[in-house]
């Protein structure tokens, strides 16, 4: 008796919940092999990993993470690796906001081609791409020998197996990173709302400075964020553009878990670049959370 | 507080018209509506005045100055979206302040006009709020106060209830007559809502594929269509096909079926003819009446306040009729006589 005063609506809801656990309980058998084989074959060895970081013959301690900050050597190239992925970064950003924004005003089917161009390098291997700049850029490469043989320089320039390098080919691996989804988020501001501020009597200069610029500034943010935690991982780009002679953090842990062998250090560069990416990762959550319509 | 006036405007997409050749003015202070069915080219007269749409011929002149290549930013005019289009990324505040800002005001003029303008559509409080914060109505009276806060001279209104329920509807039109009034702003609104536009409008202008059909007087439109279509548009119609004889007996129309249906007089039309009858002046007669047209009837709908007859004439011809229902009411399958005076008739041309 005392269940029929029970209002309707609760009723309902709570009949509704009951479904929805028994629900989710055989959804849970369903992905446990795949948990099992993640946690087994990817997060254990992580932790493993990280954890060889704070151990050494004595016992726990803190000397490696000492020895990665107390060592010029491994903080320089810390810092020409943040270096190099500010300057992608930034390059990504000067070129691909404009890219977007000129992909956005074209005509819907030109968009389908330009697009087309951004994204099929896509689908070519990094190593491919990376070894297309050397015939491109090299001493003997199309651009030196146009530039020579216009006279233009007496020398080859050094595009390559420098910093200079380096962030050519991340740029051309990364771009995309940021036009993609910065041009859906252009796409996705609404017309009329251009439209309305040029009737309010806004200048084409202030409609884009006032409202479609601040309104893409999420997507833009995000994609920025998203290309410079990209850059940090690098390996076969400054690998083969920098000649051996612009290291970045990846190169630098090939070094100490291949030819070392120092895996207690390697490890501890790992957990430095985990705990910086990760703060990373948390702000490009937050701002693509921010780019949400409420 | 300006004119509007179209000069031979057209509009065409490729091979389509969209806006024939129109000519229109609308005078100072009035609230003109653009009434039509999706399609008939009223938005994009609204657009053309406003700017955003160039005219493929004539010329667009608001108070006596040409701006038909004038862009929209240097016409000042006040326009309001179907959708709003408030900015997301401001507070209220700012979204209303934008247009001042743009023509540079000062902070303190800028917050007392602001202000005046919240107070004006009642939304004082809510200034920092964001738009995505707010009810439909309450954005939709932001979008009316960013579009007057400038003092525009003309003020353009597209669907601007489209996205509102119908009581919050009723209650809009009612503040935004109120508000016009009170401002004294030329006012263009399109709408496909004929309710809204004869009970908004002074005048209004009934369009269908791109034509102008008629301009009047709410009262006018619906009293004295120019044709068919403005007389079924506007209202509910009951429209019988006929002849007009020539001569004297200008009383009376000659239905296909050879039955005299009595007319006004003074219509001046010769030969074919459209009959408009309007359902409140249709008497439903008992079967044995001597005048009228024999009838059945189809189908009684009751509404509360009154009751719809549906029937249909012994020749075919479908008819409605609107009662107060307080009298006896016919019930379907009924035989009937239908008879009208002849001052309720409207005559037209087919």
């Amino acid at each position: 008796m005392k269940l029929l005063r029970i209002p309707a609506g609760p009723g309902r809801f709570t009949a509704a919940s009951a479904l929805m656990g028994r629900a989710a309980s055989p959804t849970i058998w369903l992905v446990a092999p795949l948990l099992m084989v993640m946690s087994v074959g990817f997060d254990l060895p992580l932790i493993v990993m990280l954890g060889q970081s704070f151990v050494d013959s004595a016992g726990l301690t803190l000397v490696h993470f000492r020895e990665v900050f107390e060592a010029s050597a491994y903080l320089k190239v810390l810092a020409s690796t943040f270096r190099i992925a500010l300057i992608t970064m930034a390059v990504c950003v000067l070129v691909g906001y404009p890219l977007a924004y000129w992909l956005r005003r074209l005509p819907a089917r030109w968009q389908l081609v330009a697009l087309a161009m951004v994204v099929i390098p896509f689908w070519i291997s990094i190593l491919v791409r990376t070894y297309a700049w050397i015939v491109v850029l090299g001493n003997a490469g199309i651009v030196n020998r146009a530039l020579l043989a216009l006279g233009l320089i007496e020398s080859p320039l050094s595009f390559l197996y420098n910093e200079l390098g380096v962030i050519i080919g991340t740029v051309n691996v990364l771009l995309p990173f940021l036009v993609l989804p910065l041009f859906a988020a252009m796409l996705k501001i609404d017309e009329q709302l251009l439209r309305a501020a040029e009737t309010l009597g806004a200048s084409p200069w202030t409609v884009f400075w006032r409202i479609f610029f601040p309104l893409s500034v999420p997507a833009l943010a995000a994609g920025a964020v998203l290309v410079f935690i990209l850059t940090l991982g690098f390996f076969i780009t400054p690998a083969v553009l920098g000649g051996g002679r612009v290291p970045m953090i990846a190169n630098m842990l090939d070094l100490f878990v291949n030819q070392m062998p120092n895996w207690d250090l390697a490890s501890a560069i790992s957990a430095v670049l985990l705990v910086v990416t990760l703060a990373l990762f948390a702000v490009y959550l937050r701002l693509t959370r921010v780019g949400e319509p409420a | 507080m300006s004119t509007i006036e179209l000069v031979g405007v057209s509009k065409r997409y490729g091979g389509v018209t969209a806006v024939d050749t129109t000519d229109l003015k609308i005078e100072q202070g009035e609230l003109v509506t653009l009434l039509g069915p999706s399609g008939s080219g009223k938005s994009t007269i609204l657009s053309m005045i406003a700017g955003l749409t160039t005219p493929s011929s004539g010329h667009i002149k608001i108070g006596g100055r040409d701006v038909t290549h004038v862009r929209p930013a240097q016409r000042n005019l006040g326009l309001v979206f179907q959708s709003y289009a408030l900015f997301p990324h401001m507070s209220v505040f700012d979204n209303i302040a934008f247009p001042l800002s743009i023509r540079g005001l000062r902070k303190a003029d800028t917050a007392r006009r602001v202000g005046k303008a919240l107070e004006q559509v009642r939304l004082t409080g809510l200034q920092d709020r964001r738009p995505s914060e707010l009810s439909g109505g309450q954005q939709q009276r932001v979008a009316l106060a960013r579009a007057l806060v400038f003092e525009p001279d003309i003020l353009l209104l597209d669907e601007p209830m489209g996205a509102l329920d119908r009581k919050l509807r009723e209650e809009v039109q009612l503040e935004l007559r109120q508000l016009q009034r009170e401002l004294g702003v030329t006012t263009l609104l399109v709408t496909h809502d004929q309710e809204e536009a004869l009970s908004l409008s002074t005048r209004l202008v009934v369009l269908d594929k791109g034509r102008v059909q008629q301009v009047d007087t709410p009262l006018g439109a619906y009293r004295r269509p120019n044709n068919r279509f403005v007389a079924s548009f506007i209202g509910t119609a009951n429209i019988f096909e006929g002849e007009i004889a020539p001569g004297a007996d200008t009383c009376a129309m000659v239905m296909a079926g050879g039955e005299r249906v009595s007319c006004t007089a003074d219509h001046g039309v010769v030969g074919p003819a459209c009959l408009l009858v309007r359902p409140q002046h249709v008497k439903v007669l008992d079967a044995g009446a001597v005048t009228g047209l024999p009838g059945r009837v189809l189908e009684v709908v009751y509404f509360g306040q009154s009751v719809r007859l549906h029937m249909q004439t012994d020749s075919g011809v479908p008819l409605v009729a609107i009662s107060d229902g307080l009298q006896a009411l016919p019930a379907p399958g009924q035989a009937v006589r239908l008879d009208w005076a002849p001052e309720h008739t409207w005559v037209m041309a087919p």
